[in-house]
């Protein structure tokens, strides 16, 4: 039994790889620019609107945005290509907006793997419009990216920032201090030289000759530099697995942190917490709610099975399955809320009380409960249809069987044969329904989430899907995937602790 | 034996009444304990609060510094004005009620608290507002002049190119309230709050410039108004010299409500209480740890956040101006828009600034509802802004403007205006809104007139000879139908019906209009990549608004400018540059006379109407006036009388 717990538990990770490299491409594949949304729909403000590319640029550095998903082979850009690009922004060639802002996009998602070629183009261009796009491009382009933790310093650039460091503070600093001194000094040296690209400028007004100085400066610092985007054989069979999307995704993966949210820059895993309260407390209640109310009509219409209480039992869970949770929870709504036309009896929605901090705890208990009612019965009335009928069929299996036959026949009361020998083997199956549950708990469900104005799990999907939060939708789906593949294999265990039958030997 | 069982059984009961009886007893204590706990807190809190109260400004000493402040040229005048608006209600004062909650709406969580990252309007509007004090703000009733706020007394130099600002001495930060405030780690914080007080000076706006203007901060929709800024520097603790390099209106705009002090005693800490280097101080700050709180120095103090429930704010009793008459503004978060019928109702809000015209006539229908009661009143709130039909000049089919003028003609405003928006809505012919003093109030609406559009049609040569209903003409050499696709946004269902009306008024004079309902990213996307030929729009504006983004003509030539629809006119354009210089107000009204009826004749945008909205609040909500400017619900004048 250990061994093959152990062998599926094994098992589980290349299933988890292969599940997140499929989320993750599903996820990144899918039109539509997290950068780029409106928070307002439908209107605009005037004046809102201009220069952002720098801010964009960095956001997507930051969120690695601008790598290529799976693999990077951008070491291999021709130089035609970028020319082609070049020509398009200074209209050298006739080009539509839509080409000329995808031209913009490309050039600036390339980053420093463009550097080369645009030196080069810079060097030889005759044309005074396209070496202006270039070094313009070239400035933004060759801007070191600053890093926000000690842990992301890498690059070409930063290694040998590092190593200076190192030199100058021969391991004097300890752990944090010593972290982050280093990030500082990395982002300062940066810092510095960034500075001293930009400061390169000219504007069409200049004199020829400051333009050529300009020039010369850009070309010579390029020189001093070139070995920072050249690469050697090794570095690029490195940079076409490690510098992607997916890549830097699994590194962060591998140190337990999820990301931060692109949304409100909070981390991913503190938003899934905050809102996992609401939903666990919520499918808890239900499952067991459900549970109540669901195997003892199912074991009632096995006993009386095919009478008209069985009969009439199966036609109303039936057609409480068939009602739609919306309108069910807008009705309640409607007719029980303090909002509504008729009785006052619940709130019109939220989890508990606002003022709940100032509550004592068994207030608040009160609270959460007359707060949770309404969406609780929605919650649960459409489970009960497929709970019951799981425990009746499982209940008739057993009823027919030889020993309860044998119990009735030693005279035992009714009540104690189906109580005590009937039930307890019928609803082995129902038991084990209860692992396939785990995932969920996390779920939460987004239709009453948003009727009832409850911020749980369900909502947070939702909004992290609009919102194009690569982050929270990765975070939300492996923690479904984990909680499936246990889910699995606690049922799998389950069967074989209640069943004798079965066992994995 | 028997007897014996019986007592075994009842004395099991009985102890077990017994066991039940003290455990309750034993919850019923603990909650009792809970409560006084509470209690106790609630009063310690309130003891702390008291001791803070300490007014500042009123102490002897301050006051005589105030007289005795020196001003670098006292003979200019001073360009804010005090707001005749009085902010306190006297009946408040009379009747004494100076207390109560507001309870209103947040509709979705904010991204974050931080207003130079955030592009939020309805964090602007509500929440910045309240808490963080801007160098000045606009008059009540009339948004061209300016009231002291944070700065007392602004001086400008040198045709406008130099503003000397200075800052009223004694304000303080509020106190931060984290979460985790009790968390060892923020003992740097508190400490220093606790040796003494950080008070508000010119050095925090010096901060904010710089945060605006550092390249690696996220803040793209404040860099471009402080683009022309050369230099900027506190000449001492209370008093800020900005250098403009050109003379620009903006700059009014730039050096007054935008104008807000960052906490630089937070901004330049890491969480450690580290001081950030200076070349760090950009990427940290777009992440800053600080970023998902508020901590201002503005009439209302930050109190807490809740995720998905609310957002509270009290009253700051420090305020150095006429303070609040609500003592407590909250905010529920919650995104169904069905549920604020639910929540008004409920009284669990009291005011909801934008209600669905529909249920308001639901309830009106109702005799038993507080609407028609007349508990719950209905206001109707003018918004800046309008809506419009845009052409894009540089489709072939819309590059006569008697092409675009006969696209106007076809639309029957009036009625629409009438029935479909009913009646919530202004009719405009520009790009201003109808009440402002730049808005042209002579330009007349081109009326509903079919057979007219019918003519210019024929006038620029499009003719049905095939006679399938649908105009022709040949377009450089090819025989084109008048036939385009117009864009609207999915969700709007306005508009959706405004466009089958008017495609059927075009089928009328043979154009034949395809709707495209679409997405807001993807309807975003098509704008920005100009593949459209006609979309609907709506643009939020100012009283008086810059129309440099919109209808200057390199702005069209930009990739993602705003001026989407191509207009290009040499005229306009040189108006648009000599108002950027003008800032005397009458000159500026008769440049935009003239601009609004360049634009009237070219009609590159059919303009539709100013959109009104609905605002619902209880009875016991009282004095509810409304500011001319954006936000026009701006609660410092109401109180609650209940």
């Amino acid at each position: 039994m250990a061994i093959y717990i152990l062998r599926r538990i094994l098992l589980m990770i290349p299933t988890f790889i292969a599940i997140s490299f499929i989320i993750f491409l599903i996820v990144n594949l899918a039109p539509g620019d997290p950068g780029e949304l409106a928070s307002s729909q439908g209107q605009e403000s005037a004046g809102e609107s201009g220069s952002k590319r720098e801010a964009t640029r960095i956001f997507k550095a930051q969120f690695h945005l601008n790598k290529p998903i799976v693999f990077n082979l951008r070491y291999g850009i021709e130089e035609k290509e970028i020319l082609g690009y070049l020509e398009k922004i200074s209209r050298q060639t006739t080009a539509s907006t839509k080409e000329l802002i995808e031209a913009e996009e490309i050039l600036e998602n390339y980053g420093q793997y463009a550097l080369p070629s645009l030196a080069s183009i810079l060097e030889k261009t005759n044309n005074e419009e396209i070496r202006r796009v270039a070094l313009r491009v070239f400035k933004d382009n060759s801007l070191g990216q600053q890093f926000r933790d000690y842990r992301n310093i890498a690059g070409k650039e930063a290694a040998e920032l590092v190593e200076e460091f190192h030199k100058k503070n021969p391991s004097r600093l300890q752990d944090s201090e010593y972290q982050r001194e280093l990030l500082y000094f990395v982002n300062r040296e940066i810092g510095k030289r960034n500075e001293y690209i930009r400061s390169l400028n000219y504007t069409k007004e200049d004199s020829p000759e400051k333009q050529k100085d300009v020039l010369e400066k850009v070309l010579s610092w390029y020189k001093n530099h070139s070995h920072w985007y050249t690469y050697s054989f090794w570095e690029k069979a490195a940079i076409t697995f490690c510098d992607t999307r997916f890549a830097h995704y699994w590194y962060n993966l591998l140190h337990f942190d999820f990301g931060i949210s692109h949304v409100d820059k909070q981390p991913v895993v503190t938003k899934v917490m905050e809102k996992l309260r609401y939903s666990v407390v919520l499918s808890l209640a239900s499952i067991f709610l459900s549970y109540l109310i669901a195997v003892p009509l199912g074991i009632f219409s096995a006993v009386k099975r095919n009478s008209l209480a069985d009969k009439s039992i199966t036609v109303l869970l039936f057609m409480l399955y068939s009602l739609p949770t919306f309108f069910v929870g807008t009705l309640l709504l409607q007719f029980f809320s303090a909002g509504g036309d008729y009785w006052h009896f619940f709130p019109t929605g939220g989890f508990i009380a606002r003022n709940y901090v100032d509550m004592t705890t068994f207030d608040q208990l009160k609270s959460l409960i007359w707060h949770i009612f309404l969406p609780l019965i929605c919650l649960t009335y459409a489970g009960l249809a497929s709970l019951s009928r799981y425990a009746r069929s499982g209940l008739l299996d057993v009823i027919r069987a030889d020993y309860i036959k044998t119990a009735r026949a030693k005279g035992l009361p009714e009540y104690l044969v189906i109580l005590r020998h009937a039930v307890r083997n019928g609803m082995i199956p129902v038991l084990t329904l209860l692992a396939s549950v785990l995932p969920v708990l996390i779920g939460g469900s987004v239709v009453i989430e948003f009727i009832f104005a409850i911020d749980g799990m369900g909502s947070l999907m939702l909004l992290s899907i609009t919102a194009k939060d690569y982050n929270t939708i990765m975070c939300i789906s492996l923690i479904s995937a984990i909680l499936v593949m246990l889910g699995i294999l606690l049922s799998d265990i389950s069967y074989a602790l209640v069943d004798p039958r079965i066992s994995f030997k | 034996m028997e007897k014996g069982q019986t007592f075994v059984t009842i004395s099991k009961i009985v102890l077990w009444i017994l066991f039940l009886g003290f455990f309750l007893f034993f919850l019923f204590q603990i909650d009792n304990i809970e409560r006084s706990l509470l209690m106790i807190r609630q009063e310690i809190s309130d003891l702390k609060r008291n001791q803070r109260l300490m007014p500042v400004s009123q102490s002897p000493s301050l006051t005589n510094q105030e007289s005795s402040r020196k001003y670098l040229h006292p003979e200019l005048p001073n360009f804010l004005e005090p707001d005749p608006f009085n902010y306190v209600a006297q009946e408040a004062v009379i009747k004494g009620k100076l207390d109560g909650t507001l309870v209103q709406r947040w509709a979705s969580d904010p991204k974050g608290f931080n207003f130079i990252l955030e592009n939020d309007g309805s964090l602007r509007q509500k929440l910045e507002l309240f808490c963080i004090e801007p160098a000045a703000y606009d008059h009540w009733n009339d948004p061209e002049k300016y009231a002291p706020r944070a700065a007392e007394r602004i001086e400008i130099l040198d045709d406008y190119k130099t503003w000397i600002i200075y800052f009223r001495r004694g304000m303080v930060w509020h106190r931060p309230s984290l979460k985790d405030w009790n968390d060892p780690q923020y003992k740097w914080l508190k400490d220093k709050l606790d040796q003494e007080e950080q008070s508000v000076t010119a050095h925090d706006f010096v901060f904010y410039l710089d945060m605006v203007l550092n390249p690696q901060v996220q803040s793209g929709h404040l860099k471009n108004y402080y683009e022309k800024v050369k230099e900027y520097k506190a000449i001492d603790d209370y008093c800020m010299i900005v250098h403009w390099t050109e003379k620009q209106y903006q700059s009014v705009m730039c050096m007054t409500t935008m104008l807000r002090p960052v906490p630089r005693f937070i901004y330049e800490y890491d969480k450690e209480g580290n001081k950030i280097p200076k070349e760090n101080l950009g990427t940290a700050f777009n992440n800053h740890w600080f970023n998902h709180n508020v901590i201002g120095c503005g009439p209302y103090q930050f109190v807490s956040y809740e995720p998905g429930v609310s957002i509270k704010l009290t009253r700051n009793e420090r305020y150095w101006g006429p303070k609040p008459n609500i003592r407590e503004l909250v905010y529920l978060i919650y995104r169904d828009s069905k549920q604020v019928l639910l929540k008004i109702k409920s009284k669990e809000q009291d005011l909801v600034d934008v209600i669905n015209h529909d249920y308001v006539i639901d309830e009106m229908k109702n005799p038993d509802s507080p609407f028609t009661k007349g508990n719950i009143l209905v206001k109707e709130i003018p918004v800046v802004g309008y809506t419009y039909i845009g052409w894009n000049s540089d489709n072939p089919l819309f590059s006569d403007k008697r092409v675009r003028k006969a696209m106007t003609l076809a639309l029957n405003r009036k009625d629409i205006l009438k029935n479909i928006v009913q009646g919530l809505g202004i009719l405009t012919t520009g790009p201003f809104y109808p009440d402002a003093r730049v808005y042209n109030k002579e330009i007349q609406p081109y009326p509903f007139d079919l057979d007219e559009a019918a003519r210019l049609l024929k006038e620029c040569g499009w003719e049905d000879n095939d006679k399938n209903g649908v105009l022709e003409k040949e377009i450089h050499g090819e025989k084109v139908n008048f036939e385009f696709s117009f864009l609207v946004w999915n969700t709007s269902e306005q508009w959706k019906t405004i466009a089958q009306i008017y495609k059927e008024d075009l089928y009328k004079i043979g154009v034949q209009m395809n709707i495209r309902a679409l997405d807001w990213p993807v309807f975003q996307k098509m704008m920005n990549n100009k593949e459209f030929q006609a979309f609907s729009g709506y643009w939020l504006i100012n009283y008086d608004a810059d129309p440099y983004q919109l209808w200057h003509s390199t702005q069209a030539d930009i990739p993602l400018g705003s001026n989407r629809v191509g207009f290009r006119n040499k005229r306009a354009d040189e108006i648009i540059e000599e108002a950027r210089r003008t800032f005397e107000s009458e000159k500026r009204a008769k440049l935009f006379h003239e601009f609004h009826k360049i634009i009237h004749e070219e009609q590159p945008y059919t303009f539709f109407y100013a959109p009104t909205d609905e605002m619902v609040y209880w009875d016991y909500v009282k004095n509810v006036v409304l500011r001319k400017e954006r936000p026009h619900i701006f609660s410092l004048p109401y109180y609650i009388d209940k």
